[in-house]
């Protein structure tokens, strides 16, 4: 506090907190922004010790405390495991009708071979829906954080960015080049072949999303993103990502809404349709988190 | 075919998922802006037809979300509880973005208030799916959306002490859900379910048997302690008040009305849906919510009194208010869970109203936050200064405010229960706690400062933020409103708590 309290009777200071007169106390654990000290000027020097003596009694307990309750978590999951049905046991509780269920009929209910698929796609495609809320939410709080504007970019940031890009535009890596020039097209077709194939042998939505997202990565780290614009730019990035989620949420809609009324399925080939908006979610998600934290802009 | 009114509850779900989605790319705010309040009003009136079919039948049904039944796909179930708190929980948000839309387009960036959308509508989404959900791991997935969209709202402003608010905001969330998974995979390994229709039995089985103890308590443990830490139970509440506190109005206001009561929803469906009420009290997980429940209703406003910045005064207010829930599911009672669920109702539309009118009120005075410079800022915009003293005395507990009538439900639940001078006493001394750093509040925003001290503040204070704010003054009216109707009015929405209760365990 900046009057020192203990000289002032007990009634001004409750004069002075039912006027609510004091400051509001700064509570926050590292300060960025501080205000200069009003009243009364310490020195520096009391500042650092100050400081310094908070900083190494929180170090010295911190480590203390955390190990404490580490122990103890550590201490009762353990308790919890060893008294758990052993792992892989034919009749542990685990196995039961709905394991069961998924095996026998999944081929025939769902049309998917792949019984993963089946389960993540129709079973509880609910699920696997919110999943691709989360991944999208995570791009877009991304973006709300990185994604360059004129409260976290300055004139000299952005001109440091341009100088990197030209220096890399002059001297391209040659191999990087040559390597990304034969790799991409491989990659590209192996992650639609494990997108279209996800029902019928390992693979699907997500597996096929992060290779296409990795080519995708590839591509742009070694031609640049001069040349990464002419093939996705921001907004082709952000129709490709809005209409996968866009076409899955629709798409999943009309099935839960058939499923639920019992109506004859018309949506039989909508586990493939379902993998490639999962793929384009997914791909962007990889591919938007490579951008963002590199260069915060497309 | 099933009656059309049962599809109601699965399509506003995916409306606010669907228009989270189509807001990314929406490059105008203020179209988001209309998009998500008229969304909400919508799944607020679709709500209410839900509300009405069934509490008129008596029912709570089963929505298979696909073409599997129980225990095989997902589910989602639908009583009169869920579609309250579903129909209050869309109105309540509408109105917390009507009540804070000034300051939240001052304080995000126009670029970004498209994303800025998208995380309200999908966290609306993730709220009623918390609320609707039948199945724990599809609570978990909303769980995890509604918490990064949650750390979102508090990132929106983009200042210093918000990034780090956000940080520790997260990581704390991130234990909470964490524990809560692991949780879950124990309670998966020894029931063999994730259903809760299914889960239940297979629990009641093992605790008949008694097979399984301690790894049973222990993922009740776990579930119970993650959805305390996300929803801000008493001794893991250190990261509410900068979370809070330092966000943009309707920030605050949705995150401290909603976000931490979804959570709750949640634990109140497992308890009474999964573990049911006998078990949690002979594991004694009741008494050590109560304890939590009580501790947080003193210490909180303790806390409270200290705080001299309006908005993190507000926040430590809804730690105590938070305890006062967690003390109504700590009796162990029906009683005690229909106090709680009306509190969580009070709160939800208190919490807002004070920090919409807190705003308001800060933004008539330069946008300083200390009670100090606001003095006097009530007779600025009279509507903000009406709607502050209407929730802090509804959360003091004035007769015909709603907050009287839930501390009258929670101490009269405590009555049967062999712990009521504990919860009574505490019950009045929270009680007076809130009084003793509300009514310094609101004597600060009615009373005239000195001029040349006014005159201080106007100086900092742009013509804009002093014009008529009318899409606050709806909202201040509307949110008013609501908490009269729950202090006037409420014996019909205690009777839906009542059903909604009963027929939660079927």
């Amino acid at each position: 506090m900046n009057k020192t309290p203990s000289k002032q009777s007990w009634w001004l200071r409750l004069v002075e907190w039912v006027d609510g007169d004091r400051e509001p106390k700064d509570q926050t654990l590292f300060v960025m922004e501080q205000r200069p000290p009003r009243h009364v000027q310490r020195s520096d020097a009391e500042f650092a010790t100050q400081d310094k003596h908070r900083l190494h009694r929180f170090r010295r307990w911190y480590p203390v405390c955390a190990v404490l309750i580490c122990l103890a978590l550590m201490g009762i999951l353990m308790a919890a495991v060893l008294t758990m049905p052993t792992f892989g046991e034919a009749d542990n509780p685990i196995n039961n009708e709905v394991a069961e269920h998924y095996l026998e009929y999944g081929l025939e209910e769902t049309g998917s071979a792949n019984v993963v698929t089946a389960m993540i796609l129709s079973y509880r495609g609910f699920d696997t829906l919110g999943e691709s809320c989360v991944l999208f939410l995570a791009v877009a709080a991304v973006m709300m954080l990185l994604l360059r504007d004129e409260k976290n970019t300055d004139e000299h940031d952005q001109q440091k960015q341009e100088r990197e890009d030209g220096i890399l535009a002059a001297h391209p890596d040659l191999i990087l080049r040559r390597a990304a020039w034969v790799l991409v097209p491989f990659v590209f077709l192996f992650a639609l072949y494990v997108l279209l194939n996800g029902e019928v042998s390992p693979g699907g939505g997500f597996s096929g999303g992060t290779i296409l997202g990795a080519g995708l990565i590839l591509y742009s780290a070694a031609y640049g993103p001069k040349q990464m614009r002419v093939l996705m730019d921001a907004r082709r990035y952000a129709a490709v990502r809005t209409f996968g989620l866009v076409l899955y949420v629709l798409l999943y809609g009309i099935y839960i809404f058939l499923g639920a009324n019992q109506m004859p399925n018309y949506l039989t080939g909508m586990t493939l349709l379902i993998d490639l908006a999962v793929g384009l979610v997914v791909a962007c998600t990889v591919y938007g988190f490579y951008v963002l934290f590199s260069r915060g802009e497309f | 075919m099933r009656p059309f009114v049962e599809n109601l509850p699965f399509l506003c779900i995916f409306l606010a998922i669907l228009t989270g989605i189509v807001s990314a790319v929406i490059p105008r705010g203020r179209v988001c802006y209309w998009m998500t309040v008229t969304v909400a009003g919508i799944i607020a009136v679709l709500s209410a037809v839900v509300l009405q079919y069934t509490y008129g039948g008596n029912l709570s049904f089963t929505y298979s979300m696909g073409r599997f039944a129980a225990p095989y796909g997902n589910a989602i179930q639908c009583g009169p509880l869920q579609a309250l708190l579903a129909m209050v929980f869309s109105v309540v948000l509408a109105l917390a973005l009507a009540g804070g839309k000034r300051d939240l387009f001052h304080d995000v960036l126009p670029g970004k208030l498209r994303l800025y959308f998208t995380m309200v509508n999908l966290l609306e989404a993730s709220l009623l799916a918390l609320v609707y959900t039948n199945d724990v791991f599809t609570g978990y997935v909303f769980i995890e959306i509604s918490t990064i969209a949650a750390c979102a709202l508090v990132m929106a402003k983009d200042n210093g002490p918000n990034l780090i608010a956000t940080i520790r905001y997260l990581f704390m969330s991130l234990l909470g859900s964490g524990l809560f998974l692991i949780g879950l995979t124990l309670l998966n390994s020894i029931t063999g379910y994730l259903l809760m229709p299914s889960l239940a039995q297979a629990v009641a089985e093992l605790a008949e048997s008694g097979d399984y103890r301690i790894p049973l308590t222990v993922a009740v443990g776990l579930i119970i302690g993650g959805l305390g830490i996300k929803s801000a139970m008493f001794p893991f509440h250190l990261w509410l008040p900068d979370a809070h506190g330092g966000a943009t109005t309707a920030s605050s206001a949705m995150l401290s009305g909603l976000v931490l009561k979804g959570y709750i929803v949640l634990m109140i469906t497992m308890m009474m849906r999964v573990f049911s009420m006998e078990l949690m009290g002979e594991l004694g997980v009741t008494n050590v919510i109560l304890a939590f429940g009580l501790l947080g209703m003193i210490l909180g406003s303790l806390e409270a009194m200290r705080e001299y910045h309006v908005k993190r005064m507000l926040a430590y207010s809804s730690v105590a208010q938070i305890g006062y829930i967690f003390m109504g599911l700590g009796l162990g009672t029906t009683a005690g869970v229909v106090a709680s669920c009306f509190h969580i109702l009070v709160h939800a539309c208190c919490k807002p109203l004070l920090f919409c009118c807190a705003g308001r009120l800060s933004a008539v005075s330069g946008h300083h936050k200390s009670l100090k410079n606001l003095r006097g800022s009530a007779y600025r915009d009279v509507s903000a200064g009406l709607g502050f003293t209407v929730g802090a005395l509804s959360m003091i507990g004035i007769p015909l405010f709603g907050g009287f009538v839930s501390k009258l439900y929670l101490a009269n639940a405590a009555l049967p229960t062999n712990r009521t001078v504990l919860a009574l006493v505490t019950l009045a001394l929270s009680t007076v706690l809130n009084a003793l750093y509300y009514v310094p509040a609101l004597l600060a925003i009615w009373v005239r400062p000195p001029a040349e001290a006014e005159q201080h503040v106007l100086e900092d204070t742009r013509p804009e933020d002093l014009a008529f704010d009318r899409s606050f003054t709806t909202a201040a009216i509307a949110l008013m409103a609501g908490i009269f109707v729950l202090g006037i009015f409420y014996h019909p929405i205690t009777d839906v708590l009542e059903a909604g209760i009963a027929l939660m365990g079927t």
